[in-house]
Protein backbone atom coordinates (compact mmCIF):
# COMPACT_ATOMS: atom_id res chain seq x y z
CA UNK A 1 0.00 0.00 0.00
CA UNK A 2 2.49 2.28 1.24
CA UNK A 3 4.74 1.50 -2.15
CA UNK A 4 1.89 2.67 -4.26
CA UNK A 5 1.57 5.99 -2.57
CA UNK A 6 5.09 7.04 -3.39
CA UNK A 7 4.66 5.56 -6.93
CA UNK A 8 1.62 7.85 -7.27
CA UNK A 9 3.48 10.88 -5.18
CA UNK A 10 6.77 10.39 -7.15
CA UNK A 11 4.75 11.12 -10.81
CA UNK A 12 3.87 13.72 -13.01
CA UNK A 13 0.56 14.17 -12.81
CA UNK A 14 -1.38 12.62 -15.35
CA UNK A 15 -3.98 14.95 -17.04
CA UNK A 16 -7.24 13.02 -17.45
CA UNK A 17 -9.26 13.21 -20.65
CA UNK A 18 -12.65 14.73 -20.08
CA UNK A 19 -13.95 11.11 -21.87
CA UNK A 20 -12.53 9.63 -19.06
CA UNK A 21 -14.18 11.83 -16.41
CA UNK A 22 -17.18 11.43 -18.04
CA UNK A 23 -17.25 7.75 -17.92
CA UNK A 24 -16.07 8.09 -14.15
CA UNK A 25 -18.92 10.24 -13.72
CA UNK A 26 -21.41 8.10 -15.67
CA UNK A 27 -20.26 5.41 -12.55
CA UNK A 28 -21.44 8.03 -10.35
CA UNK A 29 -18.13 10.22 -9.07
CA UNK A 30 -19.47 13.56 -8.52
CA UNK A 31 -16.35 14.72 -8.13
CA UNK A 32 -15.33 13.52 -11.96
CA UNK A 33 -18.27 15.72 -12.84
CA UNK A 34 -17.34 18.69 -11.03
CA UNK A 35 -14.30 18.63 -12.33
CA UNK A 36 -15.76 18.69 -15.85
CA UNK A 37 -17.70 21.78 -14.71
CA UNK A 38 -14.58 23.55 -13.83
CA UNK A 39 -13.23 22.97 -16.94
CA UNK A 40 -15.95 23.94 -19.05
CA UNK A 41 -17.62 26.75 -16.57
CA UNK A 42 -15.89 29.70 -18.79
CA UNK A 43 -16.86 28.31 -22.26
CA UNK A 44 -20.05 27.21 -21.34
CA UNK A 45 -20.96 30.76 -19.22
CA UNK A 46 -19.50 32.78 -22.67
CA UNK A 47 -22.02 30.87 -25.03
CA UNK A 48 -24.88 31.93 -23.07
CA UNK A 49 -23.61 35.25 -22.57
CA UNK A 50 -23.40 35.96 -26.16
CA UNK A 51 -26.97 34.92 -26.42
CA UNK A 52 -28.38 36.67 -23.26
CA UNK A 53 -25.95 39.75 -22.79
CA UNK A 54 -26.08 39.37 -19.50
CA UNK A 55 -23.46 37.89 -17.43
CA UNK A 56 -26.20 37.67 -14.10
CA UNK A 57 -28.55 35.31 -16.62
CA UNK A 58 -25.87 33.53 -18.03
CA UNK A 59 -24.64 32.60 -14.59
CA UNK A 60 -28.15 31.24 -14.03
CA UNK A 61 -28.32 29.37 -17.34
CA UNK A 62 -24.80 28.28 -17.81
CA UNK A 63 -25.43 26.29 -14.08
CA UNK A 64 -29.15 25.29 -15.33
CA UNK A 65 -27.09 23.66 -18.42
CA UNK A 66 -24.46 22.00 -16.30
CA UNK A 67 -27.62 20.50 -14.68
CA UNK A 68 -29.10 19.12 -17.34
CA UNK A 69 -26.29 17.73 -18.80
CA UNK A 70 -25.49 15.75 -15.49
CA UNK A 71 -28.86 14.46 -15.79
CA UNK A 72 -28.59 13.26 -19.29
CA UNK A 73 -25.01 11.66 -18.77
CA UNK A 74 -25.76 8.33 -19.67
CA UNK A 75 -27.08 9.56 -23.10
CA UNK A 76 -23.88 10.56 -23.97
CA UNK A 77 -21.66 8.48 -26.13
CA UNK A 78 -18.37 10.22 -26.74
CA UNK A 79 -18.66 10.78 -30.30
CA UNK A 80 -18.31 14.19 -29.51
CA UNK A 81 -16.21 15.73 -27.46
CA UNK A 82 -18.26 16.58 -23.61
CA UNK A 83 -17.46 20.60 -24.24
CA UNK A 84 -18.94 20.41 -27.47
CA UNK A 85 -22.04 18.44 -26.27
CA UNK A 86 -23.08 20.40 -23.23
CA UNK A 87 -21.87 23.76 -25.23
CA UNK A 88 -25.32 22.84 -27.48
CA UNK A 89 -27.34 21.94 -24.54
CA UNK A 90 -26.26 25.72 -23.24
CA UNK A 91 -27.16 27.36 -26.16
CA UNK A 92 -30.54 25.35 -26.27
CA UNK A 93 -30.88 26.51 -23.16
CA UNK A 94 -29.58 30.63 -23.90
CA UNK A 95 -32.31 30.83 -26.66
CA UNK A 96 -35.08 29.03 -24.82
CA UNK A 97 -34.39 31.84 -22.00
CA UNK A 98 -33.84 34.87 -24.05
CA UNK A 99 -37.27 33.96 -25.80
CA UNK A 100 -38.66 33.89 -22.37
CA UNK A 101 -37.13 37.61 -21.35
CA UNK A 102 -37.92 38.88 -24.91
CA UNK A 103 -41.59 37.87 -24.51
CA UNK A 104 -41.59 39.41 -21.19
CA UNK A 105 -39.89 42.94 -22.52
CA UNK A 106 -42.39 42.81 -25.15
CA UNK A 107 -45.08 42.84 -23.19
CA UNK A 108 -43.75 45.53 -20.35
CA UNK A 109 -41.77 47.54 -22.64
CA UNK A 110 -42.71 49.60 -25.44
CA UNK A 111 -40.66 48.49 -28.58
CA UNK A 112 -38.15 51.51 -30.15
CA UNK A 113 -40.22 53.55 -33.05
CA UNK A 114 -36.58 54.12 -34.60
CA UNK A 115 -35.66 51.00 -35.54
CA UNK A 116 -36.45 49.28 -38.85
CA UNK A 117 -34.75 45.92 -37.96
CA UNK A 118 -35.08 42.92 -35.86
CA UNK A 119 -34.77 43.96 -32.24
CA UNK A 120 -34.77 41.81 -29.23
CA UNK A 121 -34.10 42.55 -25.47
CA UNK A 122 -30.27 42.92 -25.81
CA UNK A 123 -31.13 46.07 -27.85
CA UNK A 124 -32.61 47.80 -24.81
CA UNK A 125 -30.03 47.45 -22.26
CA UNK A 126 -28.15 50.08 -20.96
CA UNK A 127 -24.40 49.93 -21.86
CA UNK A 128 -22.25 48.11 -19.10
CA UNK A 129 -19.10 50.73 -18.90
CA UNK A 130 -21.23 54.19 -19.56
CA UNK A 131 -19.03 56.50 -17.44
CA UNK A 132 -16.97 59.27 -17.47
CA UNK A 133 -14.28 57.85 -19.28
CA UNK A 134 -16.88 56.86 -22.30
CA UNK A 135 -17.07 60.69 -23.14
CA UNK A 136 -13.34 60.59 -23.92
CA UNK A 137 -12.48 60.70 -27.87
CA UNK A 138 -10.69 56.91 -27.48
CA UNK A 139 -13.48 55.17 -25.32
CA UNK A 140 -16.10 57.09 -27.64
CA UNK A 141 -15.74 54.94 -30.74
CA UNK A 142 -15.38 51.73 -28.12
CA UNK A 143 -18.74 52.54 -26.80
CA UNK A 144 -20.59 53.35 -30.03
CA UNK A 145 -19.61 49.86 -31.66
CA UNK A 146 -20.63 48.22 -28.62
CA UNK A 147 -23.94 50.08 -28.75
CA UNK A 148 -24.55 49.13 -32.64
CA UNK A 149 -22.94 45.37 -31.86
CA UNK A 150 -26.80 45.08 -29.89
CA UNK A 151 -28.17 46.42 -32.49
CA UNK A 152 -27.20 43.66 -34.97
CA UNK A 153 -29.64 40.87 -36.18
CA UNK A 154 -29.51 38.27 -33.78
CA UNK A 155 -28.18 35.41 -36.16
CA UNK A 156 -25.29 38.00 -37.61
CA UNK A 157 -24.68 39.21 -33.74
CA UNK A 158 -24.35 36.05 -32.14
CA UNK A 159 -21.94 34.59 -34.73
CA UNK A 160 -19.46 37.47 -34.14
CA UNK A 161 -19.75 37.20 -30.41
CA UNK A 162 -19.00 33.07 -30.66
CA UNK A 163 -15.88 33.67 -33.07
CA UNK A 164 -14.90 37.12 -31.37
CA UNK A 165 -14.27 35.58 -27.39
CA UNK A 166 -11.79 33.37 -28.71
CA UNK A 167 -12.92 30.49 -26.88
CA UNK A 168 -14.22 28.77 -29.68
CA UNK A 169 -13.34 26.82 -33.09
CA UNK A 170 -15.71 27.60 -36.04
CA UNK A 171 -16.46 23.96 -35.71
CA UNK A 172 -17.33 24.17 -32.57
CA UNK A 173 -19.92 27.43 -33.44
CA UNK A 174 -21.11 25.85 -36.33
CA UNK A 175 -22.27 22.84 -33.84
CA UNK A 176 -23.01 25.49 -31.75
CA UNK A 177 -25.13 27.33 -34.18
CA UNK A 178 -26.47 24.03 -35.97
CA UNK A 179 -24.94 25.50 -39.43
CA UNK A 180 -21.58 24.61 -41.38
CA UNK A 181 -19.12 26.25 -40.94
CA UNK A 182 -19.08 28.17 -43.78
CA UNK A 183 -22.18 30.02 -42.71
CA UNK A 184 -20.62 30.72 -39.71
CA UNK A 185 -17.68 32.64 -41.86
CA UNK A 186 -20.13 34.34 -43.54
CA UNK A 187 -22.04 35.57 -40.87
CA UNK A 188 -19.59 36.89 -39.45
CA UNK A 189 -18.06 38.50 -42.28
CA UNK A 190 -21.53 40.16 -42.75
CA UNK A 191 -21.79 41.45 -38.98
CA UNK A 192 -18.57 43.54 -39.77
CA UNK A 193 -20.06 44.56 -43.09
CA UNK A 194 -23.33 45.81 -41.43
CA UNK A 195 -21.53 46.92 -38.44
CA UNK A 196 -19.29 49.56 -40.62
CA UNK A 197 -22.46 50.80 -42.48
CA UNK A 198 -23.79 51.86 -38.81
CA UNK A 199 -21.07 53.12 -37.78
CA UNK A 200 -20.95 55.44 -40.70
CA UNK A 201 -24.37 56.15 -40.22
CA UNK A 202 -23.53 57.40 -36.97
CA UNK A 203 -21.05 59.17 -38.14
CA UNK A 204 -17.45 57.24 -38.10
CA UNK A 205 -16.85 56.85 -42.29
CA UNK A 206 -14.84 53.94 -42.80
CA UNK A 207 -14.31 54.40 -46.55
CA UNK B 1 -1.21 53.62 -45.90
CA UNK B 2 -4.01 55.78 -46.79
CA UNK B 3 -5.98 57.45 -44.55
CA UNK B 4 -9.10 55.59 -45.48
CA UNK B 5 -6.97 52.21 -45.11
CA UNK B 6 -5.73 53.65 -41.38
CA UNK B 7 -9.34 54.18 -40.76
CA UNK B 8 -10.68 50.59 -41.65
CA UNK B 9 -8.17 49.32 -39.75
CA UNK B 10 -9.26 51.32 -36.78
CA UNK B 11 -13.00 50.34 -37.06
CA UNK B 12 -12.04 46.74 -37.14
CA UNK B 13 -9.58 46.97 -34.15
CA UNK B 14 -12.80 48.58 -32.69
CA UNK B 15 -14.89 46.30 -33.10
CA UNK B 16 -12.20 43.17 -31.82
CA UNK B 17 -12.09 45.11 -28.50
CA UNK B 18 -15.82 45.76 -28.02
CA UNK B 19 -16.32 41.90 -28.70
CA UNK B 20 -13.82 40.83 -26.47
CA UNK B 21 -15.13 43.45 -23.86
CA UNK B 22 -18.49 42.13 -24.27
CA UNK B 23 -17.43 38.82 -23.87
CA UNK B 24 -14.83 38.76 -21.22
CA UNK B 25 -16.95 38.22 -18.53
CA UNK B 26 -16.61 35.40 -16.39
CA UNK B 27 -19.38 33.41 -13.93
CA UNK B 28 -19.14 34.47 -10.29
CA UNK B 29 -16.56 32.60 -8.21
CA UNK B 30 -18.46 29.44 -6.50
CA UNK B 31 -19.54 28.33 -10.13
CA UNK B 32 -18.82 24.65 -9.68
CA UNK B 33 -19.88 24.37 -6.07
CA UNK B 34 -23.46 25.84 -7.11
CA UNK B 35 -23.54 23.76 -9.46
CA UNK B 36 -23.39 20.53 -7.70
CA UNK B 37 -25.24 21.79 -5.05
CA UNK B 38 -28.06 21.81 -7.88
CA UNK B 39 -27.20 18.04 -8.54
CA UNK B 40 -28.16 17.06 -5.16
CA UNK B 41 -31.55 17.59 -6.10
CA UNK B 42 -30.90 16.61 -9.66
CA UNK B 43 -29.99 12.42 -9.34
CA UNK B 44 -28.80 11.14 -12.71
CA UNK B 45 -31.39 9.18 -14.65
CA UNK B 46 -30.12 5.73 -14.13
CA UNK B 47 -31.39 3.14 -16.42
CA UNK B 48 -32.77 4.85 -19.02
CA UNK B 49 -32.72 2.56 -21.69
CA UNK B 50 -33.84 0.00 -19.28
CA UNK B 51 -37.03 2.33 -18.12
CA UNK B 52 -37.86 2.85 -21.83
CA UNK B 53 -37.97 -0.55 -22.54
CA UNK B 54 -40.35 -1.13 -19.71
CA UNK B 55 -42.43 1.24 -20.48
CA UNK B 56 -42.16 -0.01 -23.95
CA UNK B 57 -43.43 -3.05 -23.24
CA UNK B 58 -46.24 -2.04 -20.68
CA UNK B 59 -47.83 -0.38 -23.69
CA UNK B 60 -47.46 -2.89 -25.91
CA UNK B 61 -49.38 -5.51 -23.13
CA UNK B 62 -51.99 -2.54 -23.12
CA UNK B 63 -52.55 -2.32 -26.94
CA UNK B 64 -52.57 -6.33 -26.97
CA UNK B 65 -55.17 -6.79 -23.76
CA UNK B 66 -57.14 -3.65 -25.37
CA UNK B 67 -57.31 -5.31 -28.98
CA UNK B 68 -58.42 -8.97 -27.53
CA UNK B 69 -61.16 -7.37 -25.43
CA UNK B 70 -62.41 -5.41 -28.01
CA UNK B 71 -62.75 -8.35 -30.16
CA UNK B 72 -66.50 -9.35 -30.92
CA UNK B 73 -65.91 -13.04 -31.60
CA UNK B 74 -62.79 -14.62 -29.60
CA UNK B 75 -64.46 -18.37 -30.33
CA UNK B 76 -62.04 -20.40 -33.15
CA UNK B 77 -64.27 -20.81 -36.16
CA UNK B 78 -66.42 -24.20 -36.02
CA UNK B 79 -64.75 -26.40 -38.62
CA UNK B 80 -66.59 -29.58 -38.14
CA UNK B 81 -70.43 -28.40 -38.76
CA UNK B 82 -69.01 -26.66 -41.80
CA UNK B 83 -67.30 -29.33 -43.44
CA UNK B 84 -70.30 -32.24 -42.29
CA UNK B 85 -73.10 -29.42 -44.52
CA UNK B 86 -70.62 -28.81 -47.15
CA UNK B 87 -70.98 -32.61 -47.93
CA UNK B 88 -72.51 -33.16 -51.46
CA UNK B 89 -75.95 -34.41 -51.32
CA UNK B 90 -77.60 -37.86 -52.37
CA UNK B 91 -79.44 -36.71 -55.28
CA UNK B 92 -82.89 -39.72 -55.34
CA UNK B 93 -83.89 -39.41 -58.91
CA UNK B 94 -87.50 -40.95 -59.37
CA UNK B 95 -88.99 -43.15 -61.58
CA UNK B 96 -89.47 -42.09 -65.08
CA UNK B 97 -92.92 -40.84 -65.63
CA UNK B 98 -95.19 -42.55 -67.84
CA UNK B 99 -96.91 -39.03 -68.83
CA UNK B 100 -95.76 -37.03 -71.55
CA UNK B 101 -97.36 -33.99 -69.78
CA UNK B 102 -94.94 -34.18 -66.92
CA UNK B 103 -91.90 -32.19 -66.97
CA UNK B 104 -89.06 -33.04 -66.00
CA UNK B 105 -87.84 -32.72 -62.45
CA UNK B 106 -87.16 -29.45 -61.19
CA UNK B 107 -83.58 -29.19 -59.73
CA UNK B 108 -83.38 -26.52 -57.03
CA UNK B 109 -80.06 -25.67 -57.46
CA UNK B 110 -78.28 -22.88 -55.10
CA UNK B 111 -74.89 -21.93 -54.62
CA UNK B 112 -73.52 -19.85 -52.20
CA UNK B 113 -71.85 -17.09 -53.66
CA UNK B 114 -68.40 -16.70 -53.04
CA UNK B 115 -68.50 -19.96 -50.67
CA UNK B 116 -67.11 -22.12 -53.38
CA UNK B 117 -69.70 -24.97 -52.50
CA UNK B 118 -70.73 -27.62 -54.87
CA UNK B 119 -74.25 -27.18 -55.92
CA UNK B 120 -76.93 -28.41 -53.83
CA UNK B 121 -79.80 -30.47 -55.23
CA UNK B 122 -83.37 -31.54 -53.01
CA UNK B 123 -85.64 -33.38 -54.82
CA UNK B 124 -88.98 -34.26 -53.02
CA UNK B 125 -90.65 -37.17 -55.17
CA UNK B 126 -93.91 -36.37 -56.89
CA UNK B 127 -96.67 -38.54 -55.27
CA UNK B 128 -99.48 -38.34 -58.12
CA UNK B 129 -99.93 -37.15 -61.65
CA UNK B 130 -100.62 -33.69 -62.06
CA UNK B 131 -104.22 -31.96 -63.11
CA UNK B 132 -104.46 -30.86 -66.42
CA UNK B 133 -102.93 -27.37 -66.67
CA UNK B 134 -101.09 -27.51 -63.96
CA UNK B 135 -97.63 -28.81 -62.78
CA UNK B 136 -96.60 -30.98 -60.41
CA UNK B 137 -93.52 -30.95 -59.80
CA UNK B 138 -91.04 -31.94 -57.22
CA UNK B 139 -91.16 -29.19 -54.13
CA UNK B 140 -87.94 -27.35 -54.27
CA UNK B 141 -86.41 -26.60 -51.31
CA UNK B 142 -83.90 -23.66 -51.50
CA UNK B 143 -81.39 -24.73 -49.04
CA UNK B 144 -79.29 -20.82 -48.69
CA UNK B 145 -77.38 -21.52 -46.19
CA UNK B 146 -77.81 -19.09 -43.62
CA UNK B 147 -74.59 -17.07 -42.27
CA UNK B 148 -72.99 -18.75 -39.09
CA UNK B 149 -73.38 -16.41 -36.21
CA UNK B 150 -71.47 -18.32 -33.98
CA UNK B 151 -71.61 -22.22 -34.51
CA UNK B 152 -69.95 -23.32 -31.20
CA UNK B 153 -72.37 -20.78 -29.31
CA UNK B 154 -75.28 -22.28 -30.96
CA UNK B 155 -75.05 -25.88 -30.91
CA UNK B 156 -76.54 -28.09 -28.16
CA UNK B 157 -75.49 -30.86 -26.33
CA UNK B 158 -76.40 -34.14 -28.04
CA UNK B 159 -78.87 -35.95 -26.21
CA UNK B 160 -78.57 -39.81 -26.42
CA UNK B 161 -82.24 -41.42 -26.13
CA UNK B 162 -83.38 -44.90 -25.67
CA UNK B 163 -84.51 -46.09 -29.42
CA UNK B 164 -88.20 -46.73 -29.52
CA UNK B 165 -89.65 -49.91 -31.06
CA UNK B 166 -91.53 -48.24 -34.33
CA UNK B 167 -94.97 -49.36 -34.98
CA UNK B 168 -96.21 -51.19 -37.52
CA UNK B 169 -97.13 -48.85 -40.08
CA UNK B 170 -96.05 -48.09 -43.79
CA UNK B 171 -93.18 -45.84 -42.85
CA UNK B 172 -93.45 -44.96 -46.77
CA UNK B 173 -96.38 -43.20 -46.64
CA UNK B 174 -96.43 -41.05 -43.86
CA UNK B 175 -93.25 -39.68 -45.03
CA UNK B 176 -94.43 -38.74 -48.28
CA UNK B 177 -96.64 -36.18 -48.40
CA UNK B 178 -98.56 -34.68 -51.51
CA UNK B 179 -98.23 -30.65 -51.94
CA UNK B 180 -99.41 -28.34 -54.76
CA UNK B 181 -97.92 -25.54 -56.07
CA UNK B 182 -98.10 -23.11 -59.19
CA UNK B 183 -95.81 -23.01 -61.62
CA UNK B 184 -92.34 -22.48 -61.37
CA UNK B 185 -91.27 -19.29 -62.43
CA UNK B 186 -88.32 -18.46 -64.53
CA UNK B 187 -85.44 -18.13 -62.45
CA UNK B 188 -83.70 -14.46 -61.67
Amino acid sequence: MAESTDCVTGTEPVEVSDLDLVRRAQAGDDDAFGELVERNRRAVFRAVLAALGSPAEADDVAQEAFVTAYRKLDSFRGEAAFRTWVLAIAWRKALDRRKSMTRWLRLTVAPPENEGEVTDWIEQMPGDTRSQEDQLAGAQLQETVKRLIRTLPRKLRDALLLAGSGEYTYEQIGHILGVPVGTVKWRVSEARRVLKQKMAAVGHPHD
Amino acid sequence: MTDTQRTERDIDAAIDRAVREIMSAEPRPGFRRRVLERLTDAPPARWSWARVTVGMAAAAATLVGALWLSTPDRSPAPAAPTLARQQPVDVVLPAPSPSPTTKPRQLAVNKTPGSGDAPRTVLRKPVAQPAPGRVEATSLLLVQPQPQPNAVDTMEAIRVSPLQPLPDADVRRRIIERITIPPLSPPR
